[in-house]
């Protein structure tokens, strides 16, 4: 399933299924403003093949504002059972793992409240796209490990379990230790980042590939061409 | 107690402001009350489907004229402004009941005798933030003095529905309002909407052509003089 970022904004109005605690910049890198009865906002819109659309939104006045993104979807789509499909679709497509997700239409909810998931924290699955995200989003698409350290924070909301000490290096946080491994030469198997060809190594940290690249537009955290890129990157 | 009559102008109900209630004589009979901020419906007689619907409209009927009485005299006059605002209040509810009655069968109140509908009512604020085009200055006031607040259906849709942030006007210029009808469905916890037939007591208004939801407030406070 393709992520496609589209140019325009919805010509229906779009109503709020979910709330993603992950800033929009996590998401998307094609952020526009808007503005509604509501307020302003910086949001992006999407589709998934030709028959789901869907927006990322945040509101200057959401609660959580710097770390959540809201997704809406038209308000023609009123089902629960088939908006929590098509949550549970966006965020797979998108590579946002399901603890991310703190609240869903269905789910009780007080107004003004917001939990994030306990079991909500940085996994190593996770930190694979993320730090291809950064990369990316830097000149020359690479960056150093110093570089991704710095980052991580702007686009991930750290909780207490990220910021605990490391067990077995006590001068590093878990989410330090998460890094290491994520870009570790050592480290083998298929689903590396270095192993599906999404980035290679450099000496002081990773450069995206055109592979990499490609798989980020299709998660339309990008909006990139291909053919902007030679074929050797 | 103060006790005003809705049958002055016509109608057979009465309204007591103390207890808040309208109570219905005749058969089938019932009442129409807010306690601590609930509406509650009662209907007695032959047949609920048949008893709720007289009462509803019994009330509204009286609701209206006792109304429309008050508002041709000077509002306030005999100390009745507050029971105005409850009667408007109740007015809402009345108009919702009816227009979703099909709906309100399937309830409690349709199928058992003398049962009681209570409708919670959000107590907590929700705001406005100042815009350049539905949240103006001049937007505010006129909220301020008529205690709506009317929203226009988005582009692309047919729905008007009011928006509104939860919790109390942050530092940012704005209204800050309380109201007794539930925005739901289309909320969520960081936003809150309250559609027009999709949610109970938002009613309809026009204006230069335009429909627009319209939901009465309570408590009002213009952070945008």
């Amino acid at each position: 399933m393709t992520v496609r970022v589209l140019k325009y904004e919805p010509d229906v109005d779009v109503v709020p299924q979910a709330i993603i605690w992950r800033p929009l910049r996590y998401c998307t890198l094609v952020i526009r403003e808007g503005q509604d009865d509501l307020d302003r906002y910086n949001g992006a819109s999407f589709a998934i093949g030709n028959d789901l659309r869907f927006d990322l939104r945040v509101y200057q006045g959401h609660i959580h504002a710097e770390v959540t993104v809201t997704l809406y979807l038209a308000e023609d789509v009123r089902d629960e059972k088939n908006v929590s499909e098509i949550v549970s679709r966006v965020t797979n497509a998108m590579a946002i793992p399901v603890s991310a997700i703190a609240w869903r239409r269905g789910q009780k909810f007080q107004f003004g409240k917001l939990v994030r998931s306990p079991q909500d924290r940085l996994r190593e699955s996770e930190a694979r796209v993320l730090v291809l995200k950064i990369a990316a989003s830097q000149p020359e698409r690479s960056a150093t490990i110093g570089k991704l350290r710095e980052e991580i924070p702007r686009y991930f909301d750290l909780s207490p379990a990220d910021k605990a000490r490391s067990p077995s290096r006590k001068n590093e946080a878990l989410w330090q230790i998460i890094l290491r491994n994520t870009i570790s030469s050592h480290k083998t198997g298929a689903r590396t980042i270095f192993a599906q060809g999404w980035a290679r190594k450099t000496p002081s940290g990773l450069k995206v590939t055109r592979r990499g690249m490609d798989y980020l537009n299709s998660i339309g955290f990008l909006e990139t061409p291909s053919s902007d890129l030679s074929e050797t990157e | 107690m103060r006790r005003v009559d809705f049958s002055r102008p016509g109608g057979g109900g009465a309204w007591r402001q103390g207890a808040r209630q309208m109570t219905l004589p005749g058969r089938p009979s019932g009442s129409i009350a807010f306690v601590d901020g609930t509406l509650r419906s009662t209907a007695r007689g032959r047949g609920v489907r048949c008893a709720f619907t007289s009462v509803v409209l019994k009330a509204r009927s009286a609701a209206r004229k006792w109304l429309a009485a008050c508002e041709r005299d000077e509002p306030g006059k005999d100390g009745t402004s507050d029971c105005l605002v409850l009667t408007r209040m109740l007015l809402r509810e009345l108009d919702f009941t009816m227009q979703s009655f099909d709906q309100h069968l399937k309830g409690p109140v349709g199928f058992a005798g003398d049962k009681e509908d209570i409708r919670s009512v959000p107590e907590d604020p929700f705001h406005r933030v100042e815009n350049t085009t539905t949240q103006t200055k001049s937007i505010a006031r006129m909220q301020e003095q008529s205690r709506e607040i009317w929203g226009r259906s988005a582009r692309g849709s047919g729905q008007p529905s009011v928006k509104a942030y939860p919790g109390s006007l942050p530092n940012r210029r704005g209204v800050e309002f309380t109201t007794d009808i539930k925005p739901m469905p289309g909320s969520a916890p960081n936003e809150a909407r309250w559609y027009w037939e999709w949610c109970a007591g938002v009613q309809l208004r026009h204006k230069a052509g335009e429909d627009f939801a319209c939901i009465s407030v309570i408590t009002f406070t213009n952070g945008q003089p």
